[in-house]
């Protein structure tokens, strides 16, 4: 499994990321923002951290970055996975690759905790570190998102006043996941938690590699 | 012709401003009589180059709708163009 790390001026996960990716047998490459070339890989990934200092809004400039034109391209062509990690996720949903957007969560609090959600059928544990996580949308949008062929990943207990306890959506016909919790956090023998693993075995199994 | 321009961006009125609320909570702890409508925006201030003022117009609403702003979430207003 070939993926593609994409690196912003400001990102924080991306080693935790390809630590995650080494620990579980993958073949993880960093990409810089500006670059314009996704070919070869089978997953791309936004990971977390603060993509332009989080200037404007958070995921804001970063759409407007060269690799993003590359990743449409990448989505549009099906050539594999797209996954966003926390602000990953926050700049999917600027760059209207996915609907609705990510606000101040509704504490106005930093939330860092190891948050339960309902993962297909059966409840994980991932940690979140957000202070920009609360998903919101209109009612229109979010009868879309139900009606659509779209999953939406909720959690046990609603930390962030996120619409519908929402934490992460996946487009299946294009194959976009965003998630606010971090799959990356829960993989290595230090994390408290190893659920990680079924995020990325998901992503495997749906590329049938 | 170079023109300058003001521009806010705040949440739109369905949205909650909790940086708004947080403030409210501040105010009111100083004794500080206010009403709970705080709203938490930004603000831009820019100069463009442009052959016309409509064109510059045109642009000006591009920036603010694609670069400054989130239609889900914020609404903004353009609150002067000076012509320099």
């Amino acid at each position: 499994m070939k993926a593609a790390i994409i690196v912003f001026p400001g990102t924080n996960c991306d080693k935790d990321t390809y630590k995650a990716l080494k620990h579980i047998g993958w073949e993880p490459q960093y990409v810089w923002h500006n670059e314009t070339d996704l070919k070869g890989f089978d997953v791309a990934i936004l990971p977390g951290g603060f993509s332009y200092g989080d200037y404007i809004r958070a995921g804001r400039l970063a759409k407007f970055s060269p690799i993003l034109e590359e990743l449409k391209r990448f989505i549009k062509d099906k050539q594999g996975f797209t996954l966003g990690i926390c602000n990953g996720f926050q700049i999917l949903c600027e760059s209207k690759l996915l609907p609705g957007a990510l606000t101040y969560n509704k504490s106005g609090r930093f939330i860092c905790e190891d948050a339960q959600l309902s993962f297909k059928n059966r409840t994980i544990t991932l940690p979140i570190a957000h202070k920009e996580g609360c998903f919101t949308c209109d009612d229109n949008t979010l009868e879309t998102i139900k009606n659509r062929d779209m999953d939406i990943i909720k959690y046990i207990t609603n930390y962030n006043g996120s619409i519908s306890d929402i934490c992460g959506l996946y487009n299946k016909e294009f194959k976009i996941f965003g998630l606010m919790p971090h799959p990356e956090r829960a993989i290595l023998p230090h994390a408290s938690s190893n659920d990680g693993k079924t995020i990325f075995d998901f992503i495997k199994e749906k590329l049938n590699v | 012709m170079k023109f300058k321009v003001k521009i806010i961006v705040k949440l739109k009125d369905s949205i909650k401003d909790i940086q708004g609320k947080t403030l409210h909570t501040v105010l009111k702890r100083n004794d500080i009589d206010i009403n709970d409508t705080i709203n938490v925006g930004k603000y831009f201030e820019l100069e463009i180059n442009a052959p016309c003022i409509d064109c510059a117009k045109n642009e000006i609403d591009n920036i603010a709708r694609e670069y400054l702003s989130n239609p889900v979430l914020e609404q903004f207003k353009i609150l002067e163009i000076l012509e320099l």
